[in-house]
């Protein structure tokens, strides 16, 4: 099995644009990540008054019980989600060396879904079954992919859809994103340049194409093919 | 009746929840899961309250207020959201949110916010009602009141004013003499003439004679040039002679003389002016009781009382406290640019149960001082004056020594409560449950008797002045 791609030294002003890039993305993973554990929290929070209430009026029927105690459930399942995609989308989970880009995708979508609907988003994700794994340094990928569709998302106008695949193409580990165009002049081209010169030192590339309104970014990673996962 | 709630929020859990709360809390509760249904129900229900999440598919909260805004602007939205930034809060009350909570809700706040906002509600419906009727009460004038009493006035100020006729108007120090005076003179034909108001008590009396009928120069020590009297500054206009029982006695000829006449002389002048002057007079005192006395001139008097109009006092017609209580929050508003919009319902029960011994003056002055203290959009009892709040104990104790004469104990009791009720005489009269002349005669006696102990020596003075202090 080929070994992961190390990060190599890239020119620290460089890399700098990339941490600053990733603060602001991470700013907004933060932001939906606090709204989404807000909702649930409350929700849990009015549930147990309520319980504390007809406590206090001498007891629930007994067939309202299961319906507060499912919607709690709910609310405590929503939470761990949350906290897990969150975790997945700052920190890949990469127990052999390497980032399934088809899990690793929604998580990132998932962990920014309150953003996209905050700014009137269409989010979709292409669900897909089989493993996309990217054969490089699994915490620059995690900050690469990240940051691609963070910064894809920002520049994306209200109203408008972004969807977003993982697959293999031509031997590489593609993220692929469709978009409606933004305003050209909100800094996005300088951002993907700082975001390609990371793709280039993983062993990468960041292509753009447009077609009218719709935008395309291919992010294009070395892949690890499962077939070399038993040689290991 | 129950208050109608509308809750929007897009995730079932949190509305069912917060639905179920606030009907356990006792409020008519409907729900909707995004804005493009909640405008409808909302515009099909007037609710009284709507409580909306902040981000939502199709029509989020902030879009929902702005709608709101335009098709039921006086309900009050309440915004709540867990992405709670400083920017947004304060876009959202820009906006016109009455409030903006953060998830996840604190229940108690809730509660509190949701109270809050139907108290606002409320006062908001009264403001409305009583702009109603203020603007039907007496069109074109400043006097305002809705019940009998009051109705009789205006009809009589409405019959009186388009005469000639000199009007007397009695009535308690602060019940709105001047604001009647000004409304005949304002629906008389001589509106669009000068009205001069000249408070007679204000004045010392060696005064009233140059400042009624003016003078020539030379005609006093000082008087280095000609000056001109109200009785000429106010010609084809209106005269407004307040407290003319205090008018000297010995002006009282020459003002009558005027009456009659139509021509007066200037103090140190020869030549007479002729003047075409309406005059209306007022008075806090007992006119007849003042001739008895030989105080007033009896043929002044009867001139004067062609026409007679009696202003009630504000406790003997509490049902226009309302309206006067708004008619000064909008007064001061405009004033201060304060934006308050009424007053919480215990505050007005307070204020509707007071005696008002002050009158309509002490509402004003006590609204001013409401007005300067609030900081939000609602007086509470809270920005009154403590001791018109009846919850509150009476803060002023007076330690009466054993052994010493009643009279004494009376004189003592009674110099404490004007001493607290900061020299008023009329409220001390009030609260003590004497009459106001008993409480003058009572004073009067007692300023007597120090002056002659003064006059006998400087021990007897001294000794009231300490029994003075400790009071």
């Amino acid at each position: 099995m080929p070994e992961p791609v190390p990060s190599p030294q890239r020119p620290p002003q460089e890399a700098e644009a990339e941490h600053a890039l990733r603060s602001r993305i991470l700013a907004r993973v933060i932001a939906g990540a606090v709204h989404d554990i807000r909702t649930p929290l409350g929700t849990i929070m009015m549930k147990l008054q309520l319980l504390r209430d007809a406590a206090g009026d001498g007891g629930l029927p007994g067939e309202q019980l299961p319906q507060h105690l499912r919607v709690l459930d709910a609310q405590v399942e929503r939470v761990t989600e949350i906290l897990r995609k969150l975790a997945s989308a700052v920190e890949p989970p990469a127990p052999l060396g390497w980032v399934d880009l088809a899990a690793l995708l929604p998580d990132v979508a998932g962990a920014l879904s309150y953003e996209a609907r905050f700014h009137g988003v269409e989010l979709t994700v292409e669900p897909r079954t089989v493993g996309v794994r990217a054969g490089a340094d699994p915490e620059a990928v995690g900050r690469l992919v990240l940051c691609v569709f963070g910064r894809a998302l920002a520049g994306t106008p209200r109203g408008g859809k972004l969807s977003a695949r993982a697959a293999v193409r031509n031997g590489a580990a593609v993220l692929e994103i469709e978009r409606t165009s933004g305003d050209p002049g909100d800094g996005l081209g300088y951002d993907m340049d700082v975001l390609a010169a990371a793709a280039a030192a993983l062993g990468g590339r960041l292509e753009r194409t447009h077609e009218r309104e719709i935008e395309r970014m291919a992010l294009a990673l070395p892949q690890i093919a499962p077939a070399t996962e038993g040689a290991r | 009746m129950k208050y109608r709630v509308l809750i929007v929020d897009d995730e079932a859990d949190s509305r069912d929840a917060l639905a179920e709360l606030t009907q356990r809390w006792g409020y008519d509760v409907q729900t909707a899961a995004d804005g493009t249904e909640a405008l409808r129900r909302a515009i099909e229900g007037h609710p009284d309250v709507i409580l909306t999440d902040l981000v939502m598919p199709n029509m989020d909260g902030l879009w929902l207020l702005r709608a709101l805004r335009a098709e039921l602007p006086e309900c009050p939205v309440v915004l709540l959201t867990g992405r709670g930034t400083i920017q947004t809060a304060v876009q959202a009350i820009k906006e016109g949110a009455y409030d903006f909570i953060e998830k996840p809700l604190e229940i108690p706040r809730l509660r509190i916010v949701l109270e809050r906002a139907l108290e606002k509600k409320e006062t908001m419906r009264e403001v409305q009602l009583l702009r109603r009727r203020i603007a039907a009460l007496a069109p074109g004038t400043d006097m305002i009141g809705s019940g009998p009493a009051m109705q009789r006035v205006f009809e009589l100020v409405n019959k009186v004013a388009p005469s000639n006729a000199s009007v007397v108007i009695s009535g308690q120090s602060g019940t709105g003499k001047e604001v009647v005076a000004r409304a005949i003179h304002n629906l008389s034909p001589r509106k669009d003439k000068p009205f001069v108001a000249l408070n007679c008590s204000a004045i010392p009396a060696t005064l009233i004679e140059s400042e009624l009928f003016g003078y020539e120069r030379g005609a006093f020590t000082g008087a280095d040039q000609r000056r001109m009297g109200n009785f000429e500054l106010a010609h084809n206009g209106t005269l407004f002679l307040d407290e003319v029982g205090e008018l000297p006695l010995e002006l009282q000829a020459k003002f009558l003389r005027v009456l009659e006449e139509r021509k007066f002389r200037r103090l140190g002048g020869r030549a007479e002016v002729e003047v075409d002057v309406r005059v209306l007079c007022a008075t806090n005192r007992d006119l007849k009781e003042e001739i008895r006395r030989g105080r007033f001139r009896e043929d002044l008097y009867f001139r004067l009382h062609v026409f007679t109009i009696v202003l009630p006092q504000l406790r003997e017609r509490r049902e226009d406290v309302p309206l006067l209580v708004h008619h000064f929050i909008e007064k001061f508003n405009a004033e201060t640019g304060k934006r308050v919009q009424g007053l919480t319902p215990a505050a007005m029960t307070t204020l509707q149960g007071y005696a008002w011994p002050g009158n309509i003056r002490e509402l004003r002055n006590t609204l001013e001082r409401a007005m300067i203290l609030v900081d939000g959009d609602v007086i509470g009892e809270e920005h009154l004056p403590p001791d018109m709040q009846s919850s509150r104990p009476e803060a002023a104790m007076l330690r009466v020594p054993l052994g010493i004469p009643m009279d004494r104990v009376e004189k003592d009791y009674i110099l404490a409560s004007l001493q607290k009720n900061g020299g008023n005489k009329a409220r001390t009269a009030e609260i003590l449950g004497i009459s106001e002349k008993t409480l003058y005669n009572k004073l009067n006696r007692w300023a007597a008797e120090a002056r002659e102990r003064g006059a006998e020596g400087p021990e007897g003075a001294e000794k009231e002045s300490a029994a003075s202090a400790k009071a």
